[in-house]
């Protein structure tokens, strides 16, 4: 079976959810006998210029997978940025010739669309992840039924673009991370007709960690609550920033907060001892945290499916997310592994909870390992692939 | 999923609600403008805007009084203050406006390269439409057509 993804960014230095995603998925079924190929272009990552072309055209492998790199096409920023800028902070509908604008503007590349074009009958299956961007919007285009969207869908102003109607539409079948993913789409696309199958995202299960490592190499002693991710308002951050300092100066002091992650973040002054902002960490002393952690907290309000909360609950440490996200609320109720918030009030109910009953919190860093184990271990989701995508 | 009784997630939360009235629910106020991103720009220059003019904060009753006394005294040296910030403040929205775009005037060669883009990526697809179209199957059953029409038109 030879299978492509297809992705605008891919490489160790791509950094991002669905960059990562479609790296390890592809690692994980071409480990499985499948013969797995990345389409790619040769820019970096969306922080970075779209107009440079970091990697080399051309084909390489890599871990067992053939890359395939093509070029970007030129963009020019001013008029992306200007209806970037009406859709996020206007709140704008844009047109249909404006939606065509911002898609042709955004990451395209005609090299990789001319290779679709000849060669996409080499594929059985063709993985577009993820949806906002022209490499899946045109690419899909191309491979009509072949064509398999990871749409890694947010419910945010880019997803009630029309153009993405139309590609949900034609793509031959989509993978969703979970339920509530599933009924968003539907909600903005409609029905489906048995295209959409809830799949879930691979976690790697099998990493060790140590929180008393992670205590030594960075002197943190005492109960903390853990957060790892960007430190960006569109991840809600500031608002467990705000609702830590309200709860540290209520409750005293011998809890801290621990963030981690690339971003930077104003802390209040009278915070500094309670708020520990580490920056970038490496992999392994994330994963160290995790388990030095008596709570890790997503308070993100736009997640798709959340691979921190996940690789927390592998270390069972429990969770405490945002209620006002769908994805990663129910992933909390399903499980059983943490509690959700929507105030500040809750937040502290939610805190003073975990934080006082060591058992029950125990059993729900428990609960989300034993979901994580049997819903989104790589044996699982390279299982589900073949059959229920690719229909092995 | 399991065997084990995963905890039931919905009745804590509800039990931590009860325990959570109205007034105690919403974040104390101290703590509302006192975390902001860096990177956000636009809150930055919203809050800049807001606190640009000095000797707007006027509490009430009669500090309230004593307050406005005071400013209007110092009145000649906060106006050059203000004069400062308020022109630091029109230049840095001014900034952000031609950074974003606003304010610069739209290039038709721009647009037109967006246009040539647009319809080369149409001319694409149709293009695909067709090769999709024009499968052996098609092929033959268009060869299929044509043979019977010949057949038909030789027993004429």
């Amino acid at each position: 079976m030879n299978i492509a993804f297809v992705a605008p960014f891919y490489g160790n230095r791509a950094a991002g959810g669905a960059e990562s995603e479609c790296r390890n998925t592809a690692i994980h079924l071409a480990a499985t006998g499948i013969n797995v190929e990345i389409l790619t272009t040769c820019a970096l990552d969306l922080q970075h210029d779209w107009n440079v072309n970091y990697y080399k055209q051309g084909e390489s492998s890599e871990n067992g997978l053939v890359i395939r790199r093509f070029r970007t096409e030129p963009v020019d920023l001013t008029p992306f940025a200007q209806l970037n800028q009406r859709m996020l902070t206007g709140g704008q509908r844009l047109s249909l010739d404006e939606e065509k604008q911002f898609i042709a503007m955004h990451i395209n590349s005609f090299g990789l669309y001319r290779y679709l074009a000849e060669h996409h009958a080499r594929y059985d299956w063709i993985c577009f992840i993820p949806y906002l961007f022209g490499t899946t919007y045109y690419g899909s285009m191309l491979c009509g039924d072949r064509s398999v969207l990871i749409p890694c869908l947010h419910d945010e102003a880019y997803a009630r673009m029309g153009l993405f109607r139309e590609m949900f539409s034609r793509v031959g079948k989509v993978v969703f991370h979970a339920g509530s993913e599933q009924r968003l789409a539907q909600d903005l696309y409609g029905d489906l007709n048995g295209r959409g199958i809830l799949l879930g995202e691979g976690i790697d299960t099998e990493f060790e960690s140590d929180g008393g490592r992670f205590r030594s190499k960075y002197g943190i002693e005492g109960r903390f609550i853990l957060y790892a991710g960007r430190k960006h308002e569109t991840k809600n951050v500031h608002t467990l920033v705000r609702h830590f300092s309200a709860y540290r100066k209520e409750r005293g002091d011998d809890v801290r907060l621990v963030l981690m992650g690339p971003g930077s973040l104003s802390i209040p002054e009278d915070m500094e001892a309670g708020i520990v902002d580490l920056g970038y960490v490496p992999d392994q002393d994330k994963k160290d945290a995790y388990s030095a952690a008596s709570v890790f907290c997503q308070p993100s309000l736009n997640e798709s499916f959340s691979i921190v909360v996940m690789e927390s609950w592998t270390c069972r440490t429990p969770c405490l997310v945002h209620g006002d996200c769908a994805v990663t609320r129910e992933h909390v109720v399903e499980s059983g592994g943490g509690l959700y918030f929507t105030s500040y009030g809750e937040f502290r109910g939610c805190l003073d909870y975990l934080l006082a009953n060591g058992d029950a919190a125990g059993r729900m860093g428990e609960a989300g390992r034993r979901y994580v184990l049997s819903n989104y271990s790589w044996d699982v989701i390279t299982r589900r692939y073949r059959e229920m995508v690719f229909g092995d | 999923m399991n065997e084990q009784k995963k905890p039931d997630v919905e009745a804590i939360v509800e039990e931590i609600r009860k325990s959570v009235s109205d007034a105690e629910a919403s974040i104390p106020v101290d703590f509302r403008e006192g975390v902001r991103a860096e990177n956000d720009l636009h809150e930055n220059l919203a809050a800049a805007n807001r606190a640009c003019a000095a000797g707007q904060k006027v509490p009430a009753g009669a500090l309230g009084l004593l307050t406005k006394l005071v400013y209007r005294l110092i009145r000649p040296l906060t106006g050059e203050i203000n004069e400062f910030h308020a022109g630091v403040v029109r230049v840095l929205n001014k900034l952000v406006r031609i950074l974003e775009g606003g304010d610069a005037p739209e290039s038709s060669e721009l647009l037109e390269k967006t246009q040539r883009r647009i319809s080369m990526l149409a001319q694409l697809s149709e293009r695909l439409g067709e090769y999709d179209d024009m499968n052996i199957e098609e092929r033959l059953r268009r060869i299929e057509e044509k043979l019977d029409q010949a057949g038909e038109s030789e027993d004429k």
